[in-house]
């Protein structure tokens, strides 16, 4: 069931009847069951996956939460990690390195009888399955107590308004809230509803009508020219910035309406002005997920581990042997070459020897997160090699700017360029179908054939697109430096007024179709 | 941690409140509704100035010697060109991607509103595919047209059902997106002037076995749009356009296809397909650019089409 559909808005205003008209237990069989039904209306039979986790992790950590015994503890923790990426490796990794390694054997002259599976993924299993992880991990970490109550951990789980495109809310912040008594609030339903409205905006005025463009754009690069392909990347860019903070403010606003409280997932990051300010502002719950679950275990920013070295050896042996690209062996006897000598300069050096490393390998990670290819594998790889670079070379940079005596709105102005730039050169590979398609547009862009208004197709789209693109940018910007959304909010006048322009704004400028969420995939 | 075993108290607002807080309710509601037909009248007067060719169908400034229909091939014949060699009046129908079915629509309005017109010039590709997307861009037209309405109806409709609901709805159209383009020119004047890329050319090479498409209820469309202009006395003129060489060679099924469309009509097709030569006439696979149209133009009017 999609947040854009018909069928949602029947669903979601039948379950507001009812959530209002009862409490207590009732309420969180109402929640449990609207859960289920959610999911089981795209597909009934992985709902049983979705029980099956939540039996192992409510039976692993109330069990980690009633022995003292290190030894017990930690092993009970990996039965829950083990299921939670075996489920996830198995639905959504399976076929693509089963798949891979096919390829490279048959390239080395040797035939197999190996067979993909007909997989289904199901939709939010990356979503689910890190929200499942985190209550296990945080009870061993003992800085949270097991639930008690079966009922609360699955409506925790399989939580309808965010179980399949996040944000990723953790066991931590999301229970202790069970345990209030949710009474209609009217200010909580006005401030949900805004929300809920402007991420109906993002998803169905700017990212669907983004798509109609951006799909041509990356289905059929080698047709178009430099500045068609430079519209369609940024687009792009934009595109998946709305369509999933759209899904998340709808969201977060429903949660909001149904009196729970979940943390923002974006903040205006193209207005970043470097990466890592741009990973705490994009997807803050995976990349938080991903920090504390992730990279600090591996050490952070202040030394290394077992697992650091073991991932990088893993990931470079996979990808040598399987793209078969021996020429990567020269960087990375260099990168480990650099990495020997780092590590022989002191404890300093040693330590930021660690933290690239580390970076390196959470990025990475964090691109096969989004799904099994290469593409997105690539992805992570460039952003973790921005955050490198960024290590490297912020202090010279703002050296070099701060001498030149460069005013600091430029120096701001041309941060977020370089950001924006960068993150969007990245984008290209996220979106691409193959490395090929991805060549072939930069390649496009560079030799900058075409480059002429005249050349680029979809006039009339460009201009309703970049004019809801302006649109979101100066109500953001709006919004973050001037607290606009509580000021609306509060007078009626203001509310109706900005409620009902959100209205007009989506006939006039939506694209309907129910179109699927772009993360729904992940 | 259950909700059963304990419950906090959130805090809440108080019963006085929460009913003066419903009143913006219907207030919103009714802004809504009022803003919207507000709105859609607005954008109906804009249309209106508009000097799109579906704005002046609507508006009695259509009335010609030479009507023309067809989906974006039907564009190649560029009203200009054709004005200046048959110094008759022309009037084009044809839109990017219309249907057969679509284009029997405005045809019968056309027939409805003015004088039958002397000649009717058929691009015949527009029986080789449905566009599904296009029928609901129409709807910002719905209004002036029972055929359309009806049309609508069958093909969409969803979105006859929401444009009754929203009018602003009705103009969120790339059709309405035109009209606007057009408030100030004419759009006798659209037609590409952009020449096929290099990357295209050399992809065209590679082209193999390409199909056109023989749908029979679109076929059954474009037989009763001859059909009823023969009824009025107009004299009808089925055309193919021409396509990039390489394009065309490719194309496998086209005889066929005017095999099909001759036995349906009773008509002898003019197949132009392979009769530009030169690539940089044309501003894609399918589409001859303005320089390619007026050859194009010009040996129509030498084999006395018009």
């Amino acid at each position: 069931m999609f947040f854009n559909s018909l069928i949602f808005l029947v669903f979601i205003s039948i379950f507001f009847l009812l959530y209002f008209a009862v409490k207590g237990l009732p309420r969180l069989l109402l929640c449990l069951a609207a859960s289920y039904f959610f999911y089981g209306w795209w597909d009934w039979r992985f709902l049983s996956l979705i029980v099956l986790s939540t039996c192992i992790d409510f039976y692993v950590g109330g069990r980690i939460g009633n022995t003292e015994d290190p030894g017990i503890r930690k092993r009970l923790l990996w039965i829950s990690i083990i299921a939670n990426l075996g489920f996830l490796i198995f639905f959504k990794y399976f076929n693509f390195f089963i798949g891979s390694f096919k390829e490279m054997l048959v390239d080395i002259g040797m035939h197999t009888n190996m067979d993909t599976l007909n997989i289904i993924l199901p939709m939010g299993i990356s979503f689910y399955t890190f929200q499942s992880m985190s209550y296990t991990i945080d009870i061993y970490r003992k800085q949270l107590q097991a639930e008690k109550d079966i009922l609360v951990f699955a409506t925790y789980i399989s939580f309808f308004p965010q179980l399949v495109a996040g944000p990723i809310v953790r066991a931590i912040d999301f229970l202790p809230q069970f345990t209030m008594d949710k009474k209609y609030d009217s200010n909580r339903i006005i401030q949900g509803l805004g929300q809920v409205l402007w991420g109906f905006f993002k998803k169905v005025a700017i990212a669907d009508s983004l798509a109609l463009y951006v799909d041509l754009c990356f289905g059929a690069p080698a047709t178009y020219g430099s500045l068609h392909l430079i519209i369609g990347v940024i687009f792009w860019a934009f595109q998946i910035y709305c369509d999933f903070s759209g899904y998340s403010d709808i969201a977060i606003g429903l949660a909001k309406m149904m009196g729970f409280d979940f943390p923002k997932n974006f903040r205006t990051p193209y207005f970043s002005k470097n990466f890592s300010e741009f990973w705490e502002r994009w997807h803050i719950s995976l990349s938080s997920w991903l920090r504390d679950y992730l990279y600090i275990p591996l050490g952070g920013n202040r030394n290394g581990s077992f697992g650091s070295y073991f991932f990088v050896i893993l990931f470079f042996t996979i990808t040598l042997f399987i793209t078969q690209w021996w020429w990567l062996l020269i960087p990375g006897i260099i990168v480990a070459a650099s990495l020997f000598w780092y590590k022989g300069q002191g404890q300093k050096q040693e330590a930021k020897t660690f933290t690239y490393l580390n970076l390196m390998v959470t990025m990475l990670l964090g691109g096969l997160w989004h799904g099994a290819a290469w593409t997105y594998l690539f992805w992570g790889f460039l952003h973790g090699s921005y955050l490198i670079i960024q290590r490297l070379f912020s202090k010279p940079y703002n050296q070099t700017l701060n001498t030149l005596k460069v005013p600091v709105f430029i120096q701001n102005g041309m941060s977020i360029g370089i950001v924006f730039f960068a993150t969007c050169f990245a984008w290209i590979f996220f979106r691409a179908a193959s490395f090929d398609d991805a060549f072939t547009i930069i390649k496009s862009i560079s030799s900058l054939a075409d480059f002429s208004w005249s050349a680029v197709l979809h006039k009339l789209i460009v201009v309703k697109c970049a004019f809801l693109i302006m649109l979101l940018l100066i109500v953001e910007i709006a919004i973050q430096k001037y607290d606009l959304s509580d000021w609306l909010l509060r007078y009626p006048i203001f509310r109706v007024a900005s409620f009902a322009m959100i209205l007009w704004i989506i006939a006039f400028f939506g694209t309907f179709g129910s179109n699927a969420f772009i993360y729904f995939q992940f | 941690m259950s909700i059963v075993q304990q419950e906090k108290i959130a805090p809440t607002t108080s019963t006085s409140t929460q009913k003066q807080s419903w009143l913006w309710i219907p207030i919103f509601l009714l802004v809504v509704v009022a803003g919207d037909r507000a709105g859609g009248f607005i954008l109906k007067q804009i249309e209106s100035k508009s000097k799109f060719r579906f704005t002046k169908l609507y508006h009695e400034d259509a009335a010609c010697d030479i009507l023309i229909a067809g989906n974006s091939r039907g564009l190649s014949f560029y009203q200009p060109f054709i004005e200046e060699k048959s110094q008759q009046k022309v009037f084009s129908l044809a839109y990017n991607g219309m249907s057969s079915s679509l284009g029997l629509v405005f045809i019968k309005d056309y027939y409805d509103l003015y004088a039958p017109p002397k000649k009717l010039i058929l691009e015949i590709t527009c029986a080789d595919r449905f566009n599904h997307e296009l029928t609901p861009a129409f709807a910002t037209y719905s209004s002036y047209s029972t055929h359309l309405r009806e049309f609508l109806k069958k093909e969409s409709n969803k979105t006859y059902y929401a444009s009754k609901l929203s009018h602003l709805l009705r103009y969120n159209s790339e059709v309405f997106q035109r009209s606007l383009r057009y408030l100030k020119n004419d759009d006798k004047l659209w037609l590409t002037d952009r020449t096929i890329s290099e990357a295209m050319q050399e992809e065209s090479k590679l082209l193999d076995n390409v199909s056109i498409d023989l749908i029979p209820e679109l076929q059954i469309s474009l037989a009763e749009i001859v059909k009823l202009a023969q009824s009025k006395g107009t004299e009808v003129e089925l055309v193919v356009a021409p396509f990039l060489p390489n394009y065309h060679s490719a194309l496998y099924n086209l005889d066929a296809y005017i095999q099909e469309v001759e036995k349906n009509t009773g008509l002898q097709v003019h197949n132009y397909g392979n009769a530009i030569k030169d690539s940089k006439l044309f501003g894609d696979y399918f589409h001859i650019n303005v320089f390619g149209s007026e050859k194009f133009v010009d040996q129509m009017h030498q084999d006395g089409l018009f």
